[in-house]
């Protein structure tokens, strides 16, 4: 790794900070075009039917609708949000509006309207006829369905099986995962024009405008040169937006009216019609000796993706994948079904199945060890993987995997022996610790192709232009690049530019924003194609001096030759002289392949104070240990993990969309969907161990979703260890742990009347 | 053509003559934390907002004789701040420290809360546990006084008449031996709407050992709140000690099994209030002795 790092490493303000605090910023809810229009749409409001009869004419009589749309007036064209790349083959179910409708949510019909307040009001005059059809919500009433069950995916090394039944040692559990909502700040908003040779212009916050293309071109039945997609500031997505949603509707829509239309959902839409994390139900089992090695694992998860199955696979196999790669275990199955049930769609959700995968592992891996009677933090360190393993199954290598780091220096900064061994207070209040480990990935290489292609110009000025299909979700991804790009060429940050995509001029990337892979990958194109061109300005420079290549220095903005400083010259002064003498440009274009996916990994120790009267529960103390390879940024590190514990606290503790037997659905706005708010946060602490990666820009591995895949386990294990109970459904509500306390109390008075 | 016409009233007299022309189509915003939301998911575009707020002149906390009198404007962060409301009424700057967030506590008034009626408000039973009584004001200029409880209907819905408006809330200054508390549970710490909320009033006597007199008030378990018989029993003539913790706490838990029996919040919900009961009583007694501090199960 490179020392004395200029630019990488530094705590540098992201891109547009200052815009957005002083409210310049406009995002696509912002945006105006002459002549927009405003669409509204209209959904189901029960979780399964037919609709028989649909009349919208007193909508459309409605001064100030423009049109309606319904099933009968829009393409039949099914299909399927998550297919990110044109060669993705994948179960296509989905449709801009339905007359078979399977959640409440569903979209039914959109009304166009010259403001937005008629158009709410005409999507409320739209009566509708429905054949009510059998609801199924909960997935294990949906696995007995055929119509419901409708994959299996299976990974497997060694002879589980076999070893399990003969142990003498084998413990089960069961922990069940809630469908969550992203609740990103900016709910789900897109605006679209039709231009006047039949293209359209998409704006939209999302996370692969190439995608968004792929999707909007594949419903409209249109070619991909004439849908232009531009990425607009992001106002929080987290996953959520990274399945086009609105975007084929929008584009739809403005195409059929033949002007500008926006598209932006309240709260309860975004909640109800968009994407949840996947709710989940895992079987655990493994095999241990005496001293707490684990000998073989068995995993069954059922994954409910809801009403539409979107990447019901793909998260299966990528939560499935994550557990061979943090303990050593040869013999090990895991299997997934995934099944639709009449409730909200699952799609992405920050960790993508990691959360859910080490809620099961790591609730489990206490539950051994307070069997064992051993330190779970110990029973960890026995078993977890260590640097340069292979993966079991044939995956991409572990690489530089730091987890025993991580809990090793975990335990010491967070005084865990001391903590973990104190004595409970009998009193109202009770304090208690937990602690989880989790693994993540950087990227899709060893799974789909992965690769991006970028363009770095030096400009005449001295600044450089980096063209590139980069998507920033607000996590300072624009200013990493730059970063990145400001210490090959030893040039302020400020002087680069790199805007966000757009279909029409950024070079392609083949999955944006998604899978962990920004950093590693697109920052090690924009590594790459910079020292592209800082060798093409060497090159020249040496010409024009006539001296040796590695006789050029290049420092701050200057180029001078060794042992003649004083005659240095700008970097542009150096380009308008390349220019003149041999009429070429100081540029790259270059096509990087992701060499790699080396795992990442978290662990965080939790503290928390239950009310054993109320069952309400604070988290008083977090410390999140990253094996992160290296910071480009860690004011932008420890931003993504203050972000993602808040997210993780929400998911043990609170964030629940539940459907009822009916599919209705309760928690679908904030006041009865609770985020951990300011009041409730605790001070959370962040340890880097920076090892480096072989194949990361300057060692970076990822950090945006592995930072929110620990703390929930982390936090259910301190709660169990603190009351001595064993709640295993997430969220771990008021009501479930007092239900606890309570059978814990019955039963130790008929353990007391039996002795 | 829809409009929305808006009346911004600067005094008693320009209120009156606004709540003259008042219909089925007039609102009263006092506020308009709640209101503003009720438009919006309505779709009520089209009507007559009359702004109280700009009538600088309910804005006060007063302490007169026997009685102290809150303008309707008072916001909430007035009335946690009040040294007057902090000593004579502990219960409501306690209730209203629990109301949404510091930027609703800043907007919303004591007024508007009472005319919202809403079923978990954490202001209407501790004006209630005070005896609260409500001075109301015609489209004829006359004022009447009314009960909290007369006005508040439930479940967001008053007993005024659309030319009717809240300007003062008013409560006796209970003299010796009166002390007051509120507590709530939500499902979270802050920001939360109740799940349970109670605001008791008790008299001690002389010798500051036994309960003479008790108003006990709970909120959000039913569609307004309402005062209990049942706690106020387990109290009235007893004495400060653990017992009548355990005897609290019971009767608070036999108070939600009447009220909610059956629904799926009641299994939860008496257990909880257990909690609630631990706070109110160290509110109200925690300074007499150590002693009555202690519950253990």
């Amino acid at each position: 790794m490179k020392d004395n790092l200029k630019y990488v490493g530094k705590d540098i303000p992201m891109h547009d900070i200052s815009e957005k605090v002083a409210g310049k910023i406009k995002y696509a809810g912002d945006m105006q075009l002459p002549g927009m229009l405003y669409a509204k749409l209209v959904l189901s409001d029960i979780a399964h039917g037919r609709i028989i009869k649909i009349d919208t004419s007193k909508a459309e009589a409605l001064a100030g609708v423009v049109k309606v749309f319904t099933y009968k007036n829009s393409p039949d064209t099914r299909y399927n949000s998550h297919k990110w790349y044109v060669g993705l083959e994948v179960l296509e179910d989905e449709k801009l509006f339905t007359e078979h409708v399977r959640f409440i949510g569903d979209r039914v019909a959109a009304v166009i309207a010259k403001d937005r307040y008629t158009a709410e009001r005409a999507a409320e005059l739209i009566e509708i006829e429905y054949e009510p059809l059998p609801v199924i919500t909960n997935p294990e009433e949906a696995i007995k369905d055929k119509g419901y069950s409708i994959s299996r995916k299976e990974i497997k090394s060694g002879n589980p099986e076999d070893i399990i039944n003969r142990a003498a040692l084998v413990f089960e559990d069961r922990v069940e995962t809630p469908k969550v909502h992203h609740a990103a700040m900016e709910t789900h908003v897109c605006v679209a024009a039709p231009g006047p040779g039949g293209e359209i212009t998409i704006w939209t916050p999302c996370q692969v405008v190439f995608q968004v293309r792929l999707i909007a071109a594949e419903v409209l039945s249109m070619p991909l040169n004439k849908v232009r997609v531009i990425k607009t500031t992001m106002g929080g997505s987290f996953g959520g937006k990274g399945q086009p949603v609105l975007e084929p509707v929008c584009a739809f829509l403005a195409r059929e009216v033949d002007a500008p239309v926006k598209l932006q959902l309240d709260r309860t839409e975004s909640i109800l019609a968009t994407r949840t994390r996947t709710a989940t139900i895992g079987t655990i089992k493994t095999a241990v000796d005496q001293e707490g090695n684990i000998l073989a694992r068995d995993i069954h998860m059922l994954v409910d993706t809801g009403a539409y199955f979107t990447n019901g696979d793909a998260v299966s196999m990528a939560m499935g994948k994550k557990a061979f790669r943090l303990y050593r275990i040869k013999d090990q199955k895991y299997v997934a079904d995934v099944v639709y049930t009449n409730t909200p769609v699952g799609g992405a959700c920050r960790g993508y199945g990691s959360p859910q995968i080490h809620a099961l592992s790591e609730i489990h891996m206490d539950n051994i060890a307070r069997a064992l009677k051993m330190d779970p933090a110990e029973l960890r360190l026995k078993n977890l993987v260590q640097p340069y393993d292979l993966d079991p199954i044939g995956g991409p290598a572990l690489g530089n995997a730091r987890v025993i780091d991580c809990v090793t220096k975990g335990m010491e900064a967070f005084r865990w022996k001391e903590r973990w061994q104190k004595p409970q207070n009998p009193g109202r209040y009770v304090r208690g610790v937990g602690m989880a480990c989790a693994t993540h990935g950087n990227g899709y290489h060893g799974g789909y192709q992965d690769f991006i292609t970028m363009s770095l110009r030096m400009t005449e000025d001295g600044g450089a232009y980096l063209n590139a299909g980069i998507h920033d979700l607000g996590c300072g991804t624009v200013t990493t690049m730059k970063q990145i790009v400001a210490e090959v060429l030893d040039i302020d940050v400020d002087k680069i530019l790199a805007p966000e995509a757009d279909t029409l001029v950024s070079p392609f990337d083949i999955a944006g924003t998604q899978a962990s892979r920004v950093t590693f990958v697109c920052g090690g194109c924009a590594m790459k194609v910079s020292e592209m061109v800082k060798e093409k300005f060497i090159h020249y420079a040496s010409k024009i001096w006539a001296c040796k290549p590695e006789d050029i220095k290049m420092e701050n903005g200057t180029v001078y030759k060794d042992r003649e400083k004083d005659q240095k010259l700008t970097y542009g002064e150096m380009i308008i002289l390349i220019q003149k003498k041999f009429q070429d440009d100081i540029s790259e274009t270059y096509t990087y392949t992701s060499p790699a996916n080396p795992a990442v990994y978290a662990v965080n120790f939790a503290e928390v104070e239950i009310d054993t009267y109320t069952g309400l529960v604070r988290v008083t103390d977090v410390l999140a240990v990253h094996d992160i390879g290296k910071a480009i940024n860690p004011g932008f590190v420890e931003g993504q993990i203050q972000g993602a514990i808040q997210m993780g606290i929400g998911l043990a503790l609170t964030e629940e969309i539940k459907a009822d037997r009916n599919g209705n659905i309760s928690g679908d706005r904030f006041s009865k969907y609770h985020v951990i708010n300011a009041p409730d946060m605790p001070d959370v602490k962040v340890l880097l161990v920076e090892e480096g990666d072989e194949h990361g820009p300057f060692g970076a591995k990822s950090v945006g979703e592995i930072s929110t895949c620990a703390i929930a386990p982390a936090i259910v294990n301190a709660i169990n260890a603190a009351l001595d109970i064993n709640v295993t459904s997430l969220p771990v509500t008021p009501e479930k742990i007092l239900k606890a306390l309570k059978n814990k109390r019955e039963r130790q008075q008929t353990e007391t009347i039996l002795v | 053509m829809e409009e929305m016409l808006f009346k911004a009233p600067n005094d008693i007299e320009e209120l009156v003559t606004a709540l003259k022309d008042a219909d089925a189509n007039t609102y009263l915003i006092s506020g308009g934390t709640d209101l503003i939301i009720k438009l919006r998911k309505n779709r009520i575009y089209s009507g007559t907002i009359i702004d109280m707020k700009g009538i600088r002149s309910l804005e006060y906390i007063r302490e007169e004789s026997e009685h102290i009198k809150l303008g309707a404007n008072t916001t909430f962060t007035q009335i946690i701040n009040s040294p007057v409301l902090q000593q004579h009424a502990a219960c409501l700057a306690q209730a209203a420290g629990q109301i949404g967030s510091t930027q609703i506590r800043n907007v919303a008034t004591v007024g508007g809360n009472i005319g919202n009626a809403f079923a978990g408000a954490d202001c209407i039973p501790a004006l209630m546990a005070m005896d609260a009584q409500v001075k109301v004001i015609c489209s004829k200029g006359e004022t009447y006084v009314k009960n909290v409880a007369d006005i508040i209907l439930g479940s967001g819905k008053n007993s005024l008449r659309k030319d009717e408006a809240i300007i003062e809330i008013q409560f006796p200054i209970q003299g010796a031996g009166g002390r007051t508390a509120f507590g709530k549970i939500g499902s979270r710490s802050r920001v939360t709407i109740a799940k349970i909320n109670i605001a008791a009033f008790v008299r001690l006597d002389g010798s500051k050992k036994r309960i003479e007199e008790a108003r006990i008030f709970l909120g959000a378990l039913g569609p307004r709140a309402f005062r209990s018989e049942i706690v106020e029993e387990a109290m009235v003539g007893r004495t400060i000690s653990p017992e009548l913790f355990n005897s609290f706490a019971a009767a608070l838990t036999a108070q939600v099994d009447a009220a909610i029996a059956g629904r799926s919040s009641q299994e939860y919900k008496r257990e909880a209030i257990r909690g609630l009961a631990d706070e109110v009583f160290c509110k109200l007694f925690g300074d007499l002795s150590q002693e009555v501090k202690q519950d253990e199960r």
